[in-house]
């Protein structure tokens, strides 16, 4: 399951019909709303998965696509006077399957049951809950069930932020779920896993043999053995870029070698990095990502990281006072097929005033 | 001296621009230095100099290393280039027509004359509307790639290896080398090399070995010949542009 387009819209911020595909870049220049984009795909998932509450004021409208090719659009308001949901409506392939409408009919709302000859039944979901919430079954309610797991298997982090000595879902600035450390995650994996890690980070320019892992009382801890060095570099001291390549790496690994669908959202990618790590990194995960089942939406104004991402994979943000969207190949073609005759780079697409040109 | 900075897209159209040069100034009173600038900051002198401090022509041959970003690099350089220090009077850009996003548009492997047209233009007018000195800039590309105008040198082929005749060549993969105009009739120029060697087991993959080869074989003549024929029009203008006349 993966998200196909996003609108949001409170008293701050609209974001209007952001549309993604399996691998993203998001661009913008700063203050456009990157960050935001990330936060509020972030904020979606813990509503769902209810790790924050819902007694404040937005309304969603968000298209996903499940693993059947199935469009499962997802609309919602919650309201801060309200406490809670004030209205939630889902259409499977264009047809009505969840409706509810405080204002109109109270308490109740109406779901399909595909158990019981596609009859709409009534539920009685707590105002400050989703449907979703009260009424989770495989069976009756597939569409729900697909929304919940696209959220359970949800993940994120921001590229600046990875360091040894914080777990990637104890960030100050948490995205989603990321779940654990590193050298935690690279200890669940298979001995094929872990090889196929040291050949990826050989890929992007360094030189090392293996990784060890050393279990310390309940601490893991990786040490990294690099080409002509006699002594293995625990993960703590490794360099802040090489740790973040190797994080994003092992990461990437982990979610890949689970061959489940998910989502990973990473802000700032390759942030900090050289040249040669900023672009083969990029190369790698989007590449990673396209092959497999997991669907990425990266964030940066890496130039670097900018030159290597095909620009069919681009978002670029505009933003007009609170309303901001993307503009992509997709919303646009015209623009990004008359920029191939240009002869310009991907990163004067983002930099050059050729986008304010051709956007009416 | 006349300063001449010549921006390229890979390696094989940096090693041909140079011994294009050398052969036909007849390595007379010039001077070449190349570089490769692979991601707009890390300038690095090559091995292909050829230094004459007395020269009265100058040529900076610079390998970008992506199609796509030689606008992009002489846009970044040029004011610097120009600049009263510098005092280069001409930047000249050089990139194949074939390309990912030719083969994405085009959509098959048939050349497309409009679409060639259009490229040519859109480059001309983002350096138009782009460049400080747009007079001072000229662009081209090699239609469809530089090994066209290889494949137009006579014998060429012949003088590699002495199985590799026109005839030979014709009956082998059906082209008739001495009478097609391969600018206008072969999509993918380098591939074609690399079928024509691979007759006698032999390969072309762009490396810097296998260029080297083939230029080694060209003369002066050649060049001369080539801009005389009716042939590859777009070599002719790089020429021109080199200041390479007869």
């Amino acid at each position: 399951m993966k998200i196909k387009e996003l609108s949001y819209i409170d008293t701050n911020w609209e974001l209007n019909n952001l549309q993604l595909g399996n691998v993203n870049l998001i661009v913008g220049k700063n203050s456009t709303g990157k960050t935001r984009i990330l936060q509020t795909i972030d904020l979606l998932v813990k509503m769902i998965t209810q790790k924050r509450n819902l007694n404040w004021g937005g309304q969603w409208d968000v298209k996903f696509e499940n693993f059947k090719g199935e469009e499962i659009h997802y609309q919602f308001s919650t309201s801060y006077q309200k406490q809670g949901v004030t209205f939630e409506k889902i259409f499977l392939n264009g047809d009505l399957v969840l409706t509810r409408n405080r204002k109109h009919y109270g308490e109740q709302a109406k779901i399909k049951n595909f158990l019981n000859k596609n009859l709409f039944e009534f539920v009685y979901p707590p105002n400050n809950k989703l449907v979703i919430h009260s009424n989770r079954d495989i069976k009756k309610y597939p569409f729900l069930e697909d929304i919940a797991n696209w959220a359970e298997q949800s993940y994120g982090f921001k590229f600046g932020n990875i360091s040894p000595y914080s777990l990637l879902n104890q960030q100050e600035y948490d995205l989603l779920t990321a779940v654990e450390d590193i050298p935690t995650l690279f200890k669940s994996l298979n001995n094929e896993d872990k090889t196929l890690i040291v050949s990826d980070f050989n890929s992007i320019g360094y030189e090392i043999e293996k990784i060890i892992l050393q279990d310390k009382g309940e601490i893991t801890i990786i040490y990294v053995k690099e080409k002509g060095i006699e002594k293995a570099i625990p993960h703590f001291k490794l360099s802040q870029g090489m740790f973040r390549a190797l994080a994003v790496i092992v990461y990437i690994q982990y979610l890949t070698s689970r061959k489940q669908p998910a989502t990973i959202i990473i802000d700032d990618l390759c942030e900090g990095l050289d040249y040669e790590r900023a672009t083969k990194l990029g190369e790698l995960i989007f590449n990673k990502c396209l092959k497999s089942e997991i669907q990425l939406v990266a964030t940066s104004n890496d130039s670097f990281l900018m030159e290597v991402v095909d620009l069919k994979y681009w978002n670029v943000l505009t933003r007009e006072g609170k309303q901001v969207s993307g503009i992509n190949s997709k919303s646009n073609p015209e623009i990004f097929e008359n920029f191939k005759f240009t002869g310009l780079s991907n990163f004067d697409f983002f930099s050059s005033n050729f986008l304010k040109s051709q956007v009416v | 001296m006349i300063k001449t900075a010549i921006f390229v897209e890979g390696q094989s159209e940096l090693i041909f621009t140079r011994e294009l040069l050398l052969k036909f100034f007849e390595y007379q009173s010039i001077w070449i230095e190349c570089y490769n600038l692979f991601n707009d900051q890390d300038l690095n002198p090559t091995e292909y100099a050829f230094l004459n401090k007395d020269a009265d022509f100058y040529f900076q041959i610079m390998n970008i290393g992506n199609d796509q970003k030689v606008i992009s690099s002489i846009l970044k350089r040029e004011k610097y280039l120009f600049s009263e220090t510098q005092g280069f009077s001409k930047i000249i850009g050089l990139r194949d027509m074939y390309s990912r996003e030719y083969r994405e548009i085009v959509k098959n492997s048939n050349i497309d004359f409009e679409i060639n047209q259009k490229f040519i233009q859109s480059h001309q007018e983002t350096l138009r509307a782009k460049s400080i000195y747009p007079e001072k800039v000229n662009f081209h590309f090699a239609i469809m790639e530089l090994e066209s105008w290889l494949l137009s040198i006579t014998n060429i082929f012949e003088r590699l290896h002495s199985d590799l005749s026109y005839e030979k060549i014709k009956k082998s993969i059906g082209i008739d080398l001495l009478n097609i105009n391969p600018e206008n009739e072969i999509f993918h120029p380098a591939d074609l090399i690399n079928k024509i060697l691979r007759i006698v087991g032999g390969s072309y993959d762009k490396k810097k070995g296998e260029v080297n080869k083939f230029l080694g074989r060209i003369e002066r003549n050649d060049i001369v010949n080539l801009l005389e024929s009716e042939k590859c029009n777009s070599f002719n203008n790089y020429c021109e542009s080199l200041s390479i006349k007869i």
